[in-house]
Parts: C-alpha cells; sequence; structure tokens
C-alpha cells in the first residue's frame, strides 16, 4: 500500500473516532496524550489553559484537576483492561463558585503496558438536573409528609370532636328524664288530698306546700331550659366545628368531590367565618349582601370555596395594606335571570388600568412572595363551572372588586 | 507587512494573492470555501498536521481532513457571519498532539481561512 492510501485508511478511521460525542484521549504510561479526539479537545483543553499547563500530559492535569482519580490509576496493578468504570468526578476548577462545579464522568482502560485509553464526557448538566429532580422528590416527600401529619391532625381532632358531642348529646338526653315530673305528680296529689291535709296541718300551711312545689317546678323548667339551650348552642358548634374540618380534610387530600348541588350563600358564609379571625386581626370591616334564597348550582363545593377564600384573602391583604381609614371588604351575591354574580370589593391597593385580568395568567403576580398561581388557580375553577371571572379597579389606591358570574340554565 | 500571522489587514491581502505565494507562507494556512470544503492547503499546514494537500483538497474540512477541530471551540465558530478570532488548541489527527495557535477569518467573500502556527 502506498502512503497516500495508508493515510485514506487512517484518516477514515479517524474521521469516525474524532466525531464520537465523547471525549477519548490515548496517553502512554506517564501520561503523554498520543491521541485526542475533536471532543476530547473541547472537554481538556479550557482546563490546560486554565491550570497553565502544556496540553500534551493528561497526568499532569489530573493531578490538579482530579486528584482522586490520579491516585486511584497509580495504585491499580491491572495488567491489562478496566482501572476505572463510569465514574463520576467532580472537576476542581480556579476561582470556581460554589453551585458551578463541572462535573466528568470517567473511565480508564489500560490497552497495553504503554497505552492506556481515557474515556469522558461533561456531565454537569445532566448531574444540576438529577441533583434538581431528586430535590424535587424531596420536597414532594416532605409536602406529602406535612400532608400526612395535618391529616392524622385533623382526623385525631374530628375523633375528640366526635366524642366531644355524643358526650353532649348523653347530658342533653339525661336532663330530658328529669324529676319535674315525679314533683308534678306529688304537687296533683297534694291538690286533691288538699282537704285531709288542711285538716292536718291547717289550710295555711297546706297552701303554703302547694305554693312551695309550684316554686320548685318553675325554677327546675327555667334551669332546665337554660341548660337545653346552652346545650343546643354547644352541639351546633360542635357541627360547625365538624364541617370546617371536614372542608379541611379535603383540602388535605386534595380530594375533588363530585359535582353536587350547592349553595353558594353557605360557601360565602363558610369562608367568611373560616377568616373571620384574620379580618378581626387585620381591622377589616367584612359586609355582606346576599338573599336568603339563591338557588342552588352544582359544583365542586372544595373548589369553589378555595376561590372565594383565595379572592378574600387577596382583598383582606390588599385592604391591610393600604392606608386607608375604614378597611372594608363588601361582599355581594345577586341573583339574575341567567347568572348568579358574586362581587368582592375592597378599598385596598387597587391598581393601575382598570383592568385586571391579566393577574389571572399562570406567573403574574402584584405581591412581592407570590406565585402568581392563585389567581390562575382560580380562574380555572370557575371556567370549570362555567363561569367567567374578573378584577377591575377604578387605579392604585381606589380598591378593586373581583366578580364572577356562574351562568345558570 | 500583511503577510505575518498577526496582521491586521491579513483577510484582504489572502484574498489577493496567487497559490505560489500562500504556499510559502511561514504559517499553515487553509483556505475554504464558505461550506469548508478545502481550496487551498499550504506546505506548512502538511508539515504541521501530517495531511497531505492531495488528501485535503476538495474535501470538507471540519469532517474530513481535521475532525480534531470540529467541535465548539473551533468548526462552531464558523458559522459566524464573519470572524476574526485566535485560540490555542491541540491539533491531533494524525499527528502527535501539537500545540498550535489558530486564527479563524471569515469575512464577506468567498473563502474562509485557518491559519495556524505550532506553539
Amino acid at each position: 500500500m502506498n502512503t497516500l492510501a495508508t493515510e485514506i485508511q487512517v484518516q477514515k478511521m479517524l474521521a469516525i473516532i474524532h466525531q464520537i460525542p465523547l471525549g477519548l484521549i490515548e496517553t502512554d504510561s506517564v501520561g503523554n496524550i498520543k491521541q485526542i479526539n475533536a471532543k476530547g479537545v473541547q472537554l481538556m483543553l479550557p482546563l490546560f489553559i486554565e491550570t497553565k499547563l502544556a496540553p500534551t500530559n493528561l497526568l499532569d492535569l489530573l493531578k490538579l484537576i482530579a486528584p482522586e482519580l490520579k491516585a486511584k490509576l497509580e495504585v491499580s496493578t491491572v495488567e491489562t483492561g478496566n482501572i476505572i468504570n463510569q465514574e463520576h468526578y467532580s472537576i476542581k476548577r480556579q476561582n470556581e463558585e460554589e453551585g458551578k462545579k463541572t462535573h466528568y464522568l470517567f473511565s480508564v482502560n489500560k490497552l497495553s503496558t504503554d497505552s492506556f485509553m481515557y474515556t469522558f464526557d461533561d456531565i454537569t448538566e445532566m448531574y444540576k438536573k438529577e441533583k434538581l429532580m431528586s430535590q424535587a422528590l424531596q420536597d414532594k416527600a416532605v409536602e406529602h409528609s406535612k400532608f400526612e401529619i395535618a391529616s392524622g391532625v385533623l382526623h385525631d381532632i374530628g375523633n375528640a370532636v366526635v366524642g366531644f358531642g355524643s358526650y353532649v348529646t348523653r347530658i342533653k338526653k339525661s336532663i330530658e328524664q328529669s324529676d319535674i315530673g315525679t314533683l308534678n305528680n306529688l304537687k296533683l296529689f297534694i291538690e286533691k288530698q288538699n282537704s285531709a291535709i288542711s285538716n292536718a296541718i291547717g289550710e295555711a300551711k297546706a297552701n303554703a306546700l302547694i305554693d312551695l312545689l309550684n316554686g320548685v317546678i318553675v325554677n327546675m323548667e327555667q334551669e332546665k331550659m337554660d341548660v337545653k339551650q346552652s346545650i343546643n348552642e354547644q352541639l351546633n358548634i360542635i357541627s360547625h366545628i365538624q364541617e370546617i374540618l371536614n372542608i379541611q380534610r379535603q383540602y388535605v387530600k386534595g380530594q375533588s368531590s363530585d359535582r353536587l348541588p350547592i349553595n353558594l350563600r353557605s360557601i360565602i358564609n363558610d369562608s367568611t367565618a373560616m377568616l373571620l379571625a384574620s379580618f378581626d386581626k387585620k381591622g377589616v370591616q367584612i359586609t355582606s349582601d346576599i338573599p336568603i334564597k339563591v338557588p342552588p348550582i352544582k359544583g365542586d363545593r372544595t373548589k369553589l370555596m378555595q376561590v372565594i377564600l383565595n379572592l378574600m384573602k387577596n382583598a383582606v391583604e390588599s385592604v391591610f395594606s393600604a392606608n386607608v381609614p375604614e378597611k372594608s371588604v363588601h361582599i355581594v351575591l345577586m341573583v339574575n335571570e341567567k347568572s348568579i354574580d358574586i362581587s368582592i370589593t375592597d378599598n385596598g391597593l387597587g391598581f393601575e388600568g382598570i383592568n385586571g385580568d391579566h393577574f389571572f395568567e399562570k406567573g403574574v403576580t402584584s405581591k412581592s412572595e407570590g406565585t402568581g398561581l392563585g389567581l390562575a388557580n382560580c380562574k380555572s375553577i370557575i371556567e370549570s363551572h362555567n363561569g367567567t371571572i374578573h378584577l377591575e379597579s377604578n387605579g392604585a389606591g381606589l380598591g378593586a372588586t373581583a366578580t364572577i358570574a356562574f351562568v345558570i340554565e | 507587512m500583511n503577510n505575518e500571522f498577526d496582521s491586521n489587514d491579513i483577510l484582504e491581502w489572502l484574498g489577493e494573492q496567487p497559490d505560489e505565494i500562500l504556499d510559502n507562507l511561514n504559517f499553515g494556512l487553509v483556505k475554504m470555501s464558505r461550506t469548508g470544503t478545502v481550496v487551498f492547503y499550504n506546505k506548512e499546514e502538511e508539515l504541521i498536521t501530517g495531511v497531505k494537500r492531495e488528501n485535503s483538497i476538495g474535501k470538507h474540512f471540519f469532517t474530513q481532513v481535521a475532525p480534531c477541530t470540529n467541535n465548539f471551540l473551533v468548526a462552531e465558530k464558523y458559522s459566524k457571519a464573519t470572524l476574526d478570532e485566535q485560540v490555542q488548541y491541540i491539533f491531533t489527527y494524525v499527528t502527535q498532539p501539537i500545540p498550535v495557535q489558530l486564527r479563524l477569518l471569515k469575512g464577506e467573500g468567498d473563502n474562509q481561512y485557518m491559519l495556524v502556527k505550532k506553539l
């Protein structure tokens, strides 16, 4: 074969090797580079330049950028074959900032006493992605366990409340069976036997006895009424607590309940009840104008409550941050012929430019620590209920109104 | 002088020279079409890379003649409309690895160039 033909053969072979998207370097036993492919140059040359080393000896470079790898090679007793297989090394860079570390994956094979083949790749991006992914998984697990704990706590509180409720119910029953009936019977008996008793102890004393019994009976009845009323109040509070617990449980489980007929009035009332403490704390006056009869709409109670709570919270925060003497949030529900409209108006910060519908886009928020997901989520929930949601303001400092309209058939 | 590796006006100068002059430069020179096909490959370049002229002219430089430069550091740079950049590099291909200084040149004209000198 003439030299040109040989050269063409070599060229063909090397062309293949050079196009492999992996760094390849062949060195002799002391690390002098015999061959390096295009990707190899791309990956290693910047490191040679950075360390001010001549780009001729790989072991000199490894000593600086991956000393553990070099140490491993030095103690290897392999005659020929694999020394290092797909091992991850953090590359030591000059002036590298934390979090910007470079990561290479290395394999080293000893082909003969004087030939070592290094195969390597920059896996920094992959490594970062993997890190992010495992972080995300961890976050999810933490979130999940938070839910588990919350769910457990809610369950325990729920059980305690049920126990408390049945205890109160027992008290209620026990006072039904009071001694008032027996006393009444005694009074009737004495009245019947009035003449005989009058003969025995005198009329005045006999009448006094009946009066006394009457008084005792009236007192007892009054007491019974009082206790009954307070027990009923307690039972109402218990059922209210249970209702709130149920709502919270649904949040924690993230379950979406079925589309059942729901009453928007009760949703607003429950939401207001849940936020009452926060309204109070922030000195915000909440007023509402809701008709007693509101036709039911089919929907997901939990999700709609989420929307109302979100809008109310936003309103309260906006009012709280605004410098107005009377902080107020006003909720109106109007039943129209074709729609039920709910509006939540605050006299808070407001915003420029009348139409605030862009706040419903994902990632748009006016809050410094907001994610911009709350309102976007609200919008999709309302739309899934065949409704629309809008946000308007008369300008910065002039408050805002969020309006939801549910179409009724 | 315009015929030095670092000359400012070298791009224009190269475009006007016949092959005989280019062949006698004191640095390696590869003249390519804008798509990367080798048009001229000078003597010094043959000496540095070990690739013969007959084996390079008419071939695609980055994939067939010098695949050791077919990466982000060199070949990718020629995707720019115009280019005048020097990079430190290692030629490996059919030779032992040789540290070189490259000057990557591309103007408005039909050709683009790679100037090479050993370090």
